[in-house]
């Protein structure tokens, strides 16, 4: 496949979850209470909710019209997809469009399927860990007979939920154990009032690294955990602005300045589809915090937070991320991955990776974010 | 004065107010329920401010910081004697401006940063706070500082608060403040009150009176307060919070008034995004741009210009003394739009070298002129 002969893994292809899948697919104690499909007209705009914990923003119903407005030129891009209802070919097809080679594939309508807070927080409005932890395995499930189509090139990242860490890393090791999975995908919100570096988590980071595969954070869509959008909700310019790059940035911090990589040394973090130019500053402020203000009182780390970030932590460059020559001359190009983002709205496909070539980056550099760095952060 | 024979203008220096301004200064109607400094004072440098019946702020010494606080300043308790023994007056304010070579500051709360920052009782109900209250709260502070600056009111200069809890309010305060007290700007807290978003045409009237009053309006993050949560919910770690929450209000500010339109409505407005780094911008524009432009925002509103030139025409950041990637926001956007401040006294001050510390940035030395004297002014219209 390759790109004119360039090798392109997508480090985070989403997919588009069928609205059944969890009827299908959930274990039969928790049939009752699965989430349900809510089909649009719109082959791009229906969602999948939790019946009685629905954590949809009523405010994103703004969004809906300039969405479409936006997809409109695309719907011939993605004719051929609907056409196959987003099956395991259509991905394949999208792939072979772009001159991806190999992609590692995360959800869509799950995305905001686990963004609850646990019944121990919230009551009845809230998940209960085993329920939370079957719905991730009804999904990972679905996704091993999705990639059955050729298990070389859709490569998939593990559902998690991390209501309960112990239950979290039984599943990650069986997802990658015996489902060949090369990832856990975790959404960034905070659950259970713990932020990422709470010692709870642990379990759950040293099977990662037992497992070698990475922990990847990526941005949700509005849910009722940790409020991302800064109250942005009226346009989805401004919610977007922030909600997908804050998470993964919070979960940045916490691992990077909360001594997780101390206990952790060889885990790697994924910080996925949210730019990569902010690292300059925030890590240049972060270094600080940590050694000339309050951090060096707080905690003990072996490095400063900057030098764990480069030995353990992956960022994500989006297509049109001119800023990124800043990042390469901060931080080296060896902390890069790319993806197509395909199918969501905000994807060039399938001019993704041609959008791609006209960042101000070298050869070598290119190389490198399209195939190394992402080999490299997913262990293969 | 001067430092080294160059000019400087602290566009964000900081007052230590009196645990007893409020009950001074405010309306008698509400003394018994305005905010007052606790009354035990466990650290000189570290005040504190409560409301009577309402949850303000989390007391610094309640939380994990306070130890962390303390051990961090104290390398720094020798300069601040003279401060601590006149209680943070204005001579001990223009007696640091003289240690540092700072010839003009303008002022800003520490604890007026803690006290507008619950919602309107309109909003929360009764854990908020009654509009006439907040625009009594605010109108105290600007009398008390109209005081404070009276050693010298041409190093000295006022910033009003505001309370955006009641618009026509906040409109007839900065009026009087301007034009009665001699202020040069007001400043509000970055947090959303009744979740209306800075670009929101509820506050027209005051982007209208600062255009016309010509006065720029500074944003400045806050302690952890009842409103929008720019820490993210990380509370335990004080340098994981602020990593976050004094960059991220202004921020977002910047993003709702650059691509909300109001600066198309008001053209001349100038608005300040202080104590919040400066480094974010080429990114965090770029990537506005990119949402206007190519994806949904062109759909959502129209905008006459680019944000980003919206940014670079209408806004003012502020570099840290020690922000290397500072050269990354002059690559982008020049060298125009960055003011100074030395954040004295705060904890994470580095007085009583910031200047110091600033002028070994890698900078020009066009710049950092600039940056030390001329943004600012063009930021306060002086």
């Amino acid at each position: 496949m390759s790109y004119k002969g360039i090798p392109v893994m997508d480090s985070d292809m989403h997919l588009m979850e069928p609205y059944d899948l969890w009827d299908r697919y959930i274990d039969s104690g928790f049939k009752e209470g699965a989430p349900q499909g809510h089909p649009a007209e719109h082959p791009r705009l229906g969602f999948i909710s939790l019946p009685g914990k629905e954590n949809f923003n009523p405010e994103a119903i703004n969004w809906f019209e300039p969405l479409k407005a936006h997809m409109e030129p695309q719907t011939t891009a993605y004719a051929f997809a609907v056409e196959r209802s987003w099956d395991c070919f259509s991905q394949l097809q999208a792939m072979d469009q772009e001159g991806v080679d190999v992609s590692i594939n995360y959800p869509t309508r799950a995305l905001t399927i686990l963004g609850t807070d646990s019944t121990e927080q919230i009551g009845a409005r809230g998940l209960e860990a085993r329920f939370a932890a079957a719905i991730a395995r009804a999904y990972n499930d679905w996704l091993f007979d999705f990639c059955g189509a050729d298990r070389k090139r859709l490569l998939a990242a593990a559902l998690i939920a991390p209501h309960d860490p112990g239950l979290a890393a039984q599943e990650a090791r069986r997802c990658v154990k015996e489902l060949g999975f090369k990832a856990i995908f975790l959404a960034p919100g905070i659950v259970n009032k713990r932020p990422w570096y709470h010692p709870a988590y642990d379990p759950l980071w040293a099977e990662c690294e037992k497992l070698d595969v990475p922990v990847v954070f990526h941005g949700t869509g509005p849910d009722s955990l940790t409020d991302f959008s800064l109250g942005l909700m009226q346009y989805l310019m401004m919610q977007h602005q922030f909600l997908h790059v804050l998470g993964p940035m919070m979960a940045a911090v916490c691992f990077c300045a909360g001594g997780v990589f101390e206990r952790f040394p060889r885990l790697r973090l994924g910080l996925l589809e949210a730019n990569c130019s902010w690292a300059p500053w925030f890590f240049g402020r972060l270094d600080d915090h940590y050694v000339d203000y309050i951090g060096k009182f707080e905690v003990k780390l072996s490095k400063k937070p900057s030098e764990y970030f480069l030995t353990n932590c992956y960022v994500s460059v989006e297509a049109e991320e001119r800023t990124i020559s800043q990042y390469v001359e901060w931080f080296g190009d060896d902390n890069v991955v790319f993806s197509t983002d395909y199918p969501h709205p905000d994807s060039r496909f399938p001019r993704s990776v041609e959008t791609f070539f006209k960042l101000p980056l070298s050869q070598a550099s290119q190389r490198k974010v399209l195939w190394d760095n992402c080999a490299r952060l997913y262990g293969l | 004065m001067a430092y080294k024979g160059l000019k400087v203008m602290d566009s964000d220096m900081h007052v230590m107010e009196p645990g007893d301004l409020w009950t001074r200064y405010i309306d008698p109607r509400y003394r018994s329920a305005a905010p007052a400094g606790p009354k035990e004072v466990h650290h000189p440098r570290l005040h504190g401010v409560e409301m009577p019946g309402k949850q303000l702020t989390s007391p610094l010494v309640g939380l994990k910081w306070f130890g962390p606080l303390v051990q961090h300043m104290e390398p720094q308790m020798a300069d601040y004697t003279v401060a601590v023994e006149r209680n943070w007056d204005g001579v001990s304010q223009l007696h640091a401006m003289d240690r540092e070579g700072i010839d003009i500051a303008f002022q800003y709360p520490t604890k007026g940063l803690a006290v507008l920052g619950i919602d309107s009782v309109e909003f929360v109900g009764e854990r908020g706070i009654e509009p006439a209250f907040a625009v009594a709260i605010a109108r105290a502070y600007n009398d008390w500082m109209r005081d404070f600056c009276s050693p010298d009111p041409r190093r000295l200069i006022g910033v009003a608060m505001v309370a955006p809890h009641d618009v026509d309010a906040a409109v007839a305060e900065t009026r009087r403040c301007v034009k009665e007290l001699g202020f040069k700007g007001i400043f509000l807290l970055p947090g959303l009150i009744k979740g209306r978003p800075w670009h929101h045409p509820d506050y027209d009237p005051l982007w209208a009176e600062c255009e016309r009053l010509d006065i720029p309006v500074g944003f400045h993050g806050g302690v952890p307060d009842q409103l929008t949560d720019f820490g993210l919910g990380l509370t335990e770690s004080l340098m994981m919070r602020h990593t976050f929450s004094h960059c991220l209000g202004p921020m977002s500010a910047g993003v709702s008034l650059c691509s909300g339109g109001v600066f198309d409505r008001f053209p001349k407005l100038r608005v300040g995004l202080l104590e919040a780094n400066c480094s974010w911008a080429p990114w965090l524009l770029g990537r506005l741009d990119d949402h206007y432009l190519d994806y949904t925002g062109r759909f959502e509103i129209k905008l006459s210009k680019k944000p980003s030139e919206f940014f670079k025409s209408n806004c003012f950041v502020s570099v840290e003394p020690e922000e290397h990637a500072v050269k990354n926001f002059v690559e982008w956007f020049g060298d125009d739009n960055v003011v100074f401040s030395t954040d004295y006294p705060h904890p994470d001050s580095r007085f009583p070298h910031a200047v110091e510390l600033f002028m070994k940035l890698p900078l020009s030395g066009t710049a950092k002129r600039k940056f030390l004297w001329d943004n600012c002014a063009r930021l306060y219209g002086i």
